[in-house]
């Protein structure tokens, strides 16, 4: 079942294409991971998904549902998390979580707060304290407590490994699949060819706003991967 | 939602250090500024009673005189302070709020706090008044320059909206969040100002003028909560935010407060005190339009008197006539001064009006009228005392002349002798201070530019929505 949809989606800025006539499809329980150069356009395609952003021409839908016209309606399907995770600092990761679930509708109590928190990966003795003392792996995976919290049926992330150490990316991946089992769709943007293929099932480059290439990751190695990311661009 | 946010902001203050130790400044500041106030109103209050009595009895014990020459002993008017003069003492430092009183001159204010000061007191006088309109509004900017940019560098800004909340609704939390903070300190410190004014003064509160002073400078605050928070979502960096919302401050509290009295001052110049003393003692002598001298008013009325009363001299009227070239010499220079007087108070009232038209540019200048009005302490109120001592004064030198006039005989200015029942029948000037509603007229052009500011920012509030909502 396709439940992301972008169909001839464009985007200008002063008349130049950041997204040039993307056709893309993703179905329920797909990792779809964007690659890309900076600039290549896959921050714009996530904003168009997240309706932050209003496309110049074409369409982007969540669960068959337009993005532009049903705003409201569409972000209650997607969780989001973004590249840049700092949160408040002065508040602890419950608090955090709490607040954002309670943004989004939903009314915790704290042991399901915690739980959230430690399916996220997060330790439990990290839980109480404030996120000023947090690393940014551990604030990560308080944003990735948001995206459950919200028991949204699509992720989409921006860069989320970036900055991350081997072992908190290790983590996340170990997640992202976990998700995956659950049926969950991700759709992240990322700059990391390597962990792409490890915890994509999809993935697509993209070159000046276009897609240029949508391969699935069991037929692709990493260094062929590589190979093809470095001939597009 | 909204409630949501705010809760959430308030929950991260309470974490702030910094909040702590605004608050630990503000309070101080306030309880100094308070105490300075009632210190010095009470200390007015006694000073002013006591010489009131002090005077009364000079009066009553005076040796029998003359009874123009007993009103030349003079008497003195005292304006009481209110309860909201501790909050609020306006013009009052400047004006002086005691005026002596005596035959043939209408006199200025005496014993005004800046008379008695050194220049700085032309600076202002911390009050509480001063602490609302100039230091709130600063801790307002240091706890809302960041508030929306903020939100963006920390990249909640993201999560936020895709969490589905929408961007307006995020400008209006986060304004009612500090605007409910500083709404609550302006309430508790009225109470506490009306509370313990009332302690040591001892008067009347008028509560509709607290409430009518609650209101505007919660409207003040929304202001400014208001504008920080725009300021913080059109600017994009926090650093750059902060030094805006100075520079409007300093424009809003420093400049255009200084700009708009020298533009009024040069588009209705005031004629100086010595200019206008020497203008007053040539129409006196001369007459108010230099071509009635003194002398040949004074021969007309004995002409025109003897031709009343079918007399040859003024020993053969009825009544002693001296007594009445006084009344008539005394309404003479009555109608000098109200013509003189009015010019006066017509160019400080065209000053002002310029002045307040300033307050579209400056929601300062609005707040501070209405606040001296509703403290009865604004030019209009100020004005109102002087006339409400002259009229007393008029009363008080034309009775004793009427005395003189129908109880003693002509030529007998050194002989004749008031009764002592004369100096008892006259009673003090009680000053009466004018309700709130007394003042609304001439506060017509603040209300309408504090309600142009309330548009204008949610003009902008509703414009703002449109704007980026991601990094």
């Amino acid at each position: 079942m396709t439940v992301l949809k972008a169909i001839q989606l464009t985007k200008e800025y002063n008349g130049v294409a950041a997204l040039n006539n993307l056709n893309l499809e993703i179905n329920a329980g797909e990792i779809f991971c964007l690659l890309g150069q900076n600039g290549a356009g896959k921050t714009t395609t996530i904003n168009l998904f997240l309706g932050f952003i209003a496309a110049s021409s074409g369409t982007a839908t969540i669960h068959n549902i337009d993005v532009s016209a049903n705003n409201a309606a569409t972000k209650k399907l997607v969780a989001y998390i973004p590249e840049v995770v700092q949160l408040y600092g002065n508040l602890t990761g419950i608090e955090n979580l709490d607040f954002f679930s309670r943004l989004a509708g939903f009314k915790y109590s704290d042991k399901e707060l915690a739980a959230f928190l430690t399916r996220s990966g997060l330790q439990s003795n990290a839980q109480p304290k404030r996120l000023s003392t947090y690393s940014k792996g551990m604030r990560q995976k308080v944003a990735i407590a948001i995206a459950l919290a919200k028991n949204a049926a699509i992720i989409l992330m921006d860069e989320p490994t970036s900055g991350l150490d081997p072992v908190a990316v290790a983590d996340f991946t170990k997640i992202c699949k976990a998700l995956s089992a659950e049926g969950r769709t991700i759709f992240m943007a990322t700059h990391d060819i390597f962990n792409a293929v490890n915890v994509g099932t999809h993935i697509g480059i993209m070159k000046q706003g276009s897609l240029v290439h949508q391969v699935t990751t069991n037929s692709i190695t990493a260094n062929e991967l590589q190979q093809l990311y470095l001939e597009t661009i | 939602m909204i409630a949501k946010i705010i809760s959430h902001e308030w929950l991260q203050w309470r974490r702030d250090s910094r909040l702590k130790w605004l608050t630990i400044f503000l309070v101080t500041i306030s309880a100094f500024a308070l105490w300075n106030q009632i210190n010095f109103q009470s200390g007015l209050l006694k000073t002013r009673v006591k010489a009131q009595q002090d005077s009364r009895q000079e009066w009553l014990s005076q040796e029998l005189k003359h009874p123009h020459m007993a009103a030349h002993f003079g008497n003195y008017a005292y304006k009481k302070p209110t309860l909201l003069h501790c909050f609020d003492p306006g013009l009052t430092i400047y004006t002086g709020t005691s005026v002596y009183m005596e035959p043939h001159r209408q006199n200025d204010f005496l014993f005004s706090q800046s008379q008695e000061s050194d220049t700085g007191i032309r600076f202002g006088w911390l009050s509480p008044a001063m602490i609302c309109q100039l230091i709130l509004p600063l801790l307002i900017i240091l706890l809302c320059f960041n508030s929306i940019n903020g939100e963006y560098e920390k990249g909640t800004m993201a999560l936020l909206i895709a969490q589905g909340v929408n961007f307006r609704s995020i400008i209006m939390a986060k304004t009612i969040s500090v605007f409910l903070l500083f709404q609550g300190f302006i309430t508790i410190y009225l109470l506490v100002t009306a509370y313990s004014s009332s302690l040591y003064l001892g008067t009347v509160l008028d509560f509709s003028a607290l409430l009518y002073i609650w209101i505007v400078y919660s409207i003040y605050c929304f202001i400014w909560s208001l504008l920080g928070v725009l300021i913080s979502s059109y600017i994009k960096n926090s650093g750059s935010s902060i030094a805006v919302l100075l520079l409007v401050w300093i424009f809003t509290h420093i400049i255009v407060p200084r700009a708009s009295a020298n533009i009024a001052e040069n588009m209705r110049p005031l004629i100086t005190n010595q200019a206008f003393k020497q203008l007053l003692s040539a129409s006196i002598e001369k007459g108010i339009d230099g071509h009635d001298p003194k002398n040949e008013r004074a021969k007309k009325i004995e002409e025109a008197l003897l031709v009343k009363y079918k007399v040859d001299s003024v020993q053969q009227l009825p009544f002693n006539f001296e007594g009445f070239i006084m009344q008539q010499s005394e309404a003479y220079s009555s109608k000098v001064y109200d013509h003189h007087f009015s010019e006066l108070f017509i160019s400080l009232k065209a000053q002002k009006k310029i002045q307040s038209l300033f307050g579209f540019i400056s929601p300062y200048i609005s707040l501070r009228n209405i606040s001296m009005a509703a403290a009865n302490a604004s030019l209009e109120t100020e004005i109102d005392f002087q006339q409400q001592a002259e009229n007393y004064r008029r009363s008080f030198v034309q009775n004793m002349n009427n005395d003189m006039k129908e109880n003693s005989a002509y030529g007998s200015f050194a002989t004749y002798r008031v009764s002592k029942d004369k100096y008892a029948s006259i009673g003090d000037l009680q000053v009466q201070n004018r309700a709130m509603k007394w003042s609304l007229p001439s506060l017509i052009v603040e209300h309408i530019s504090l309600l142009f500011w309330l548009v204008f920012l949610m003009s902008l509030l509703l414009i703002s929505h449109r704007r980026k909502i991601y990094k």
